[in-house]
């Protein structure tokens, strides 16, 4: 059972890897920078799916993620839309077949929020989370 | 065995119909014109080409499963857009390939550069051919190769 405090620390870990100088030094850090400026999505979303990777144990998932600082409207910041693709079987896990889109668009605005997100991408691959830590 | 001058043509005809004033003046040339001077999210374009894609494989409109992003630099548009295309049918993800990082990571999306008409006539032949609709080859491709 994967618990908010693992994710938590796994993102912080996962971060370090996309750490350069001058940039945040740590997930709350950029965090910030996105909430607040609009900047540093790639690495807040690059952080989360880095985050599901480890936690998961696979190294056989594909990701696109795509901050939308550009082009969401005013009233709806701090999104970010994600797709997820099983590299093995080519599998698009969060295809949703009404809406016909092969992404998920999440609103990440504080660390429970990210936390939420690398809780949602791990119960679709089938990995037991907290209760509670998946919003639906 | 579709042809390069029917994805021109279809282009154009439908970029006319839902942008123009469907009297035949308008080309999708002019779509990615304005855009690339103007700086605006290419909604024409990208629609046109996708729409063309349906229009030309036959698949219906319920079939794929698209994510687009017009790719930016700092300033501006850089004239690229990355595409995401989902076979809705079968979940599988038709634009997955093998990155060409040194890393050999894989990637779900493609970036195709979308600067002019033949570029747009490219971009529609790719995705017929994830599809399986037998495309006349490019005479830069005929060059290349």
């Amino acid at each position: 059972m994967i618990t908010r405090e693992r994710i938590a620390k796994a993102l912080e870990n996962a971060f370090k890897n996309f750490y350069h100088a001058g940039e945040p030094a740590t997930f709350a850090d950029a965090l910030c920078h996105w909430t607040e400026f609009g900047c540093c999505g790639h690495l807040v979303a690059a952080a989360i799916t880095r985050a599901v990777d480890i936690l998961s144990g696979r190294i056989d998932l594909a990701w696109y993620h795509d901050d939308w600082s550009f082009n969401a409207p005013d009233e709806e910041p701090n999104l970010i839309a994600f797709i997820l693709v099983d590299a093995r079987t080519r599998e698009c896990l969060t295809l949703d077949a009404v809406r016909l889109t092969p992404h998920v668009v999440l609103r990440i605005e504080t660390m429970d929020d990210a936390i939420a997100a690398v809780g949602y991408f791990l119960s679709l691959l089938g990995v037991a989370v907290e209760d509670n830590l998946v919003r639906r | 065995m579709v042809t390069r001058e029917q994805i021109k043509k279809t282009l154009d005809a439908i970029y006319d119909a839902e942008y123009g004033n469907g009297d035949g003046e308008s080309t999708l040339a002019d779509g990615i014109s304005f855009w690339l001077q103007n700086g605006e999210y290419p909604f024409d374009v990208i629609e046109t080409i996708i729409d063309v894609v349906y229009e030309l494989s036959g698949r219906p409109r319920n079939a794929l499963g698209w994510y687009v992003e017009p790719l930016r630099d700092e300033f501006s548009y850089t004239g690229e857009i990355a595409f995401v295309l989902v076979d809705a049918e079968s979940g599988r993800c038709l634009t997955m390939h093998r990155s060409d990082h040194p890393d050999g990571y894989t990637s779900i999306s493609v970036a195709l550069p979308v600067t002019t008409e033949e570029e747009a006539i490219d971009a529609v032949a790719y995705f017929l051919h994830l599809l399986g609709v037998p495309v006349e080859s490019s005479p830069a491709s005929t060059n290349a190769s």
